[in-house]
């Protein structure tokens, strides 16, 4: 059984939310930035009490969060003392400590050069895949990520993609995103959760997602160009191409209608 | 042709004891609109750094006149604003209105110049109605305006942007670019616009790519997105450049195109 929320609010802010979020996959909670992102993603995991009730049944290790800003989570001088810390919490033997932290770098696709680094030092992508490598290395089964691509350019953000589908496919973790980032949650994500001004205006499926184009943009989020593309075509020459989000079947469309 | 305002000659600087820019040479033009792109640590934000005088370097860097050191740091602030990506750091005053004076009142203005001025650019930046709200009450895209618009208040001749749009949400962007855009045409005004969204540069007239402390593109936005070149490098193409790529190959349209408009009045009369 998975996270589940039943008429979930938060003063003004989130309003009356009931969902479930489903074991083993990746769901996506889309809102534009004001919307209640981070909020949410707090009441989620305790950090703030909400009105309502929250029936999480991962607790401690079991469930890990990545922050907006790595950065500030980070307190150590080197990126090994960084990872080694929430081990030794847990008690992990010397032996094993070094293995699991070389582990937790390959995973995240880090250099071992960087073990002796400060996590300061590292760029704004290394420090998002650093953050994300702590948390693995504790092996919890729900990964929660709060804007996780605001500074990742293209490659990192293709490496960030591979991981998470990774990590839902071979280890059946529950992975939960806060995004406004569009094109990435259709990449990724099964299912998606759209709010307004805190309040759910859309879910569903990645099928239903490409459907929601204008309560998306009636959000405040940028639609993916694309779909912009498709929907002012329609609208200024009434021509109507099929809804996607691959450039290619775009193309075969278009290439049909014109010719 | 414009004067140049920032000239970058034979720079180097080491971080962490390795060079990330080594005899690095790059001038910008009066009245452009530049785009520095590369990827996470091809060395952008240093050099964002290294401009405003945050990274000691070796060489030589002219800003509007003013050689880039300690000596003339002051005046280089006069006329080079930088807003960095983290507008939660930038915020130095309890509210927004307070905000918006800091830099003013540093430069001496007048009481009375510094009220008009608050009020010209609140309006223009659609902040008028959260003037009296402090940085804690505000969402992200309210935040990264309102850095923006105290980075211009003072009307500097260059604004750097580091990475300081992205949680602009889609409004947003489009009237700060269009404040951008205006005024770099009125001919007050240079942007350089340092990004990893490839999106965001069809704004710019020229496009400078980084990779590893070396420039390996330098050229119009046109020259730089006629071919796939970017997307080598593990750049994620503009969508609309990525389109007229593609129609291209199908012999649909012959030229790229940098907006919508354009490819659709093509395709579909």
């Amino acid at each position: 059984m998975g996270i589940k929320l039943s008429k979930v609010s938060y003063q003004d802010k989130i309003k009356d939310i009931s969902y479930e979020f489903e074991d083993g996959k990746i769901t996506s909670v889309i809102s534009s930035s004001g919307g209640g992102k981070t909020l949410f993603s707090y009441l989620l995991i305790g950090l703030l009490k909400a009105e309502g009730e929250i029936d999480n049944p991962y607790v401690g290790r079991e469930l890990s969060y990545v922050f907006q800003r790595p950065d500030e989570a980070f307190i150590f001088s080197s990126v090994r003392e960084e990872i080694a810390f929430g081990l030794k919490k847990y008690n992990y033997k010397l032996d094993v400590l070094d293995k699991r932290i070389e582990d937790a770098l390959s995973m995240v696709g880090l250099p071992k050069k960087v073990l002796d680094k400060s996590p300061f030092s590292l760029s704004s992508g290394e420090k998002e895949l650093l953050a994300l490598g702590v948390t693995l290395s504790l092996n919890p089964k729900v990964i929660i990520l709060d804007d996780p691509t605001v500074y990742l350019d293209n490659k990192n953000k293709m490496r960030l993609s591979k991981l998470l589908k990774k990590l839902k496919n071979n280890y059946h973790k529950t992975i939960i995103l806060f995004t406004d980032d569009l094109d990435f949650v259709f990449d990724v994500s099964d299912n998606f959760l759209l709010l307004k001004k805190g309040k759910v205006v859309s879910s569903g499926n990645k099928k239903d997602l490409l459907n929601s184009g204008s309560k998306i943009k009636n959000a405040g989020i940028e639609v993916p160009k694309i779909i912009d593309f498709i929907n002012n075509v329609k609208k200024k020459k009434n021509v109507d191409l099929e809804l996607t989000f691959d450039i290619k079947e775009l193309m075969k469309d278009i290439y049909r209608n014109v010719k | 042709m414009e004067k140049c305002i920032i000239r970058i000659k034979d720079m180097s600087f080491k971080y962490d004891k390795e060079y990330l820019f080594k005899n690095f040479n790059m001038e910008i033009e009066e009245n452009t609109f530049v785009s520095i792109i590369g990827k996470n640590g091809s060395g952008k934000s240093s050099l964002a750094r290294i401009l405003v005088g945050l990274n000691k370097y070796d060489g030589y860097i002219n800003i509007d006149g003013y050689l880039l050191s300690d000596s003339y740091l002051n005046k280089i602030r006069r006329t080079l604003s930088v807003c960095f990506d983290n507008a939660d750091e930038h915020f130095i005053g309890e509210t927004v209105m307070s905000d918006l004076a800091f830099s003013l009142e540093n430069l001496e203005y007048d009481r009375k110049d510094i009220d008009n001025l608050i009020r010209e650019i609140s309006k223009k930046f659609k902040i008028d109605n959260i003037l009296e709200k402090s940085s804690l009450e505000l969402n992200d895209s309210e935040k990264e305006k309102v850095s923006i618009a105290s980075s211009l208040i003072h009307n500097p001749k260059i604004l750097l942007l580091d990475e300081s749009i992205h949680k602009l949400n889609a409004n947003d962007k489009k009237l700060v670019f269009k404040i951008l855009k205006e005024k770099v045409r009125n001919k007050s005004l240079t942007v350089i616009l340092i990004t990893h969204n490839l999106e965001d540069t069809l704004y710019s007239d020229r496009i400078i790519v980084l990779d590893s402390g070396k420039i390996v593109y330098d050229d119009t936005k046109e020259k730089i997105y006629e071919d796939d070149k970017l997307e080598k490098l593990g750049f994620n193409l503009p969508f609309i450049v990525k389109l007229s790529h593609n129609l291209k190959l199908y012999d649909l349209i012959d030229k790229v195109y940098f907006d919508e408009k354009g490819i659709i009045d093509e395709l579909w009369g």
